[in-house]
């Protein structure tokens, strides 16, 4: 008991920290933010405008913008630790691996649900997107992204100090990521009232299943490959 | 000197490539002499048989690629033998995956275009062999970008790793994304039983084939790098 | 305490994986659709099937190169490291 309440406080002081740098600086959300922004207005242009259609593209605008973004934030997410050697020095403390794993995740999930509630917004007022089951979507882009998260720190964390890291990233993540975006896609797609044969929940259940599989894989092997 | 006869090891590699080239041979003769040409599709049928026998090997090779990281990190990235060799297995499981991942993906278009008309269609089963391609090219490209130090090691072997749940969750995702539509079944099946030895024999063949590349790779991968270790030994001295 | 959290987590990865995963297999099964459809693909079905296993034999032979290409290189490596160790030794 007395281990797991020293563990979420060292979540809690991690998170603390990267929240309060990334108020006074903005490194991470800046970047995301305005090159989501761009995406959507790209995206404006780039498909025909054709209002009975809308529904049909609709959920691929908002995943692609979503993943691109997060890719932005996942390239910056651990650049304040490799500067100043921060990420060792955490990993000299007494603290929790897992936990410093999960601030991190925790961390990259809430600037790309910030980001989500300043572009989905726009999106749907962009191209006129009707809304009947805002739960529905709300639920799947919570969930999605916490997939895009787990996935995006991990090797993000691993891919540090690498050669090429910003072109490495999406390429070692967008496969694996691929489900989420389907199942994200479909889920969306539900939400908007498009014509999908299945029902909202089994995709969600889907991507809770991915989120919690993921989840003790990528605390167990960030354990392991930091080791090395 | 010891190194030098581990550098020139005469493996397994030989034995094993005199049987997949009779293996291969016999395969084919049972593709194209002893299997009946099927009655609804015609002759191209008989891509099928070395198309699906290269489609499961290479599921079978990104499995043991996936097995190699997993063992490779739980023994933490030491420097013994049996992790250098489970890595290095795992690089070159890997290399084979990837080379009949790209043997399916031009033999499926061909028989797809025959069969169904179209040389691609976002049918689960090519989905998923693309998605899986896809991700273990990554791996290489990794293994080529970050090196053959540890750091690049272990990040490769935990892509592996996560590549084994992703599996799973690409299969279940693609099965169901083309929605009530789901397309292939190679109608009939292997009723006859020339046809069911001729698949036995081409999924065995391809087995042996890309079992002796592995090994082959496998023992390079091993020995170039016994090779590099010299060198730096050798570099080491001269500094002192 | 790591071996309670290991099982726990191989624990929760095989529910998880029961309870998300297993109806794919399931659905494969029950996957029967249309199989043959003809299509208007004029080429000669023997042309397409020396095709497909020209490309099988030629993929296969590129690997193959690239060995042979690997394992020149690692001999050349050879033979400058056996020199460099015959110069330390004199």
């Amino acid at each position: 008991m007395h281990e797991l309440t020293s563990i979420l406080r060292q979540f809690a002081v991690i998170i603390r920290k990267d929240l309060t740098m990334e108020f006074r600086t903005r490194d991470i959300l800046y970047p995301m933010a305005l090159f989501s922004l761009l995406l959507v207005v790209v995206f404006s242009f780039a498909f025909l405008s054709d209002p009975t259609r809308v529904r049909d593209y609709g959920p691929g605008i908002i995943w692609v913008t979503v993943l691109f973004a997060s890719t932005v934030g996942q390239n910056r997410l651990f650049d304040r630790e490799r500067e100043n050697g921060c990420l060792w020095a955490m990993l000299l403390t007494p603290a929790s691996r897992g936990a410093i794993f999960a601030a991190k995740a925790a961390g990259h999930f809430m600037f790309t649900l910030f980001m989500e509630v300043l572009t989905v917004p726009l999106i749907i007022l962009f191209f006129d997107l009707p809304v009947p089951h805002p739960a529905t979507l709300v639920a799947s882009l919570v969930l999605g992204t916490m997939g895009l998260s787990l996935i995006g720190t991990l090797f993000s964390a691993m891919l540090m100090n690498a050669r090429m890291k910003e072109v490495l990233l999406p390429l070692v993540t967008f496969p694996i990521l691929m489900p989420v975006i389907i199942a994200g896609v479909k889920v969306t797609a539900l939400a908007v009232g498009a014509q999908v044969a299945e029902d909202a929940s089994m995709w969600l259940k889907f991507l809770l299943g991915f989120d919690m599989i993921f989840g003790v894989v990528t605390l167990l092997l960030f354990d392991r490959m930091i080791r090395s | 000197m010891k190194s030098d006869k581990a550098i020139g090891k005469f493996g397994p590699g030989p034995l094993l490539a005199i049987l997949a080239t009779a293996a291969v041979l016999i395969a084919l003769y049972a593709v194209f002499f002893i299997a009946p040409v099927e009655a609804t599709m015609g002759i191209v049928q008989k891509i099928f048989y070395f198309h699906v026998g290269c489609a499961i090997n290479m599921m079978v090779f990104f499995s043991l690629c996936g097995i190699c990281g997993l063992i490779y990190l739980i023994m933490g990235g030491s420097r013994g033998r049996v992790a250098s060799f489970v890595d290095a297995l795992g690089v070159a499981t890997a290399e084979v995956g990837v080379t009949l991942g790209a043997v399916v993906l031009v033999t499926g278009p061909i028989w797809a275009r025959k069969a169904w008309g179209t040389w691609w269609t976002w049918e689960p089963r090519l989905t998923l062999a693309l998605l899986v391609f896809l991700l273990f090219l990554a791996y290489l490209a990794l293994r080529a970008f970050t090196g053959s130090e540890r750091f690049g090691r272990s990040v490769a072997a935990g892509l592996a790793v996560v590549g084994l749940p992703a599996l799973y969750f690409i299969h279940f995702a693609v099965q169901r994304w083309g929605g009530a539509h789901p397309q292939v079944v190679y109608k009939g099946g292997l009723t006859v039983p020339g046809m069911k030895l001729a698949f036995f024999l081409s999924v065995l063949a391809v087995m042996l084939v890309s079992a002796t590349l592995a090994l082959i790779r496998t023992q390079q991968e091993l020995q170039a790098r016994l090779v590099d270790d010299m060198f730096l030994k050798l570099d080491a001295e001269e500094w002192k | 305490m790591n071996i309670f959290k290991t099982i726990s987590a191989i624990f929760a990865w095989v529910f998880a994986w029961v309870v998300f995963c297993l109806p794919a297999t399931v659905l494969a099964q029950n996957a029967t659709g249309q199989g043959w459809r003809e299509g208007q693909e004029q080429i000669q079905g023997d042309t397409m099937v020396v095709a497909a296993y020209m490309a099988l034999w030629l993929i296969l032979l590129l690997f193959v190169l690239r060995i042979a290409s690997r394992q020149r290189t690692l001999k050349a490596d050879i033979l400058e490291l056996k020199k460099k160790i015959q110069k330390e030794e004199q």
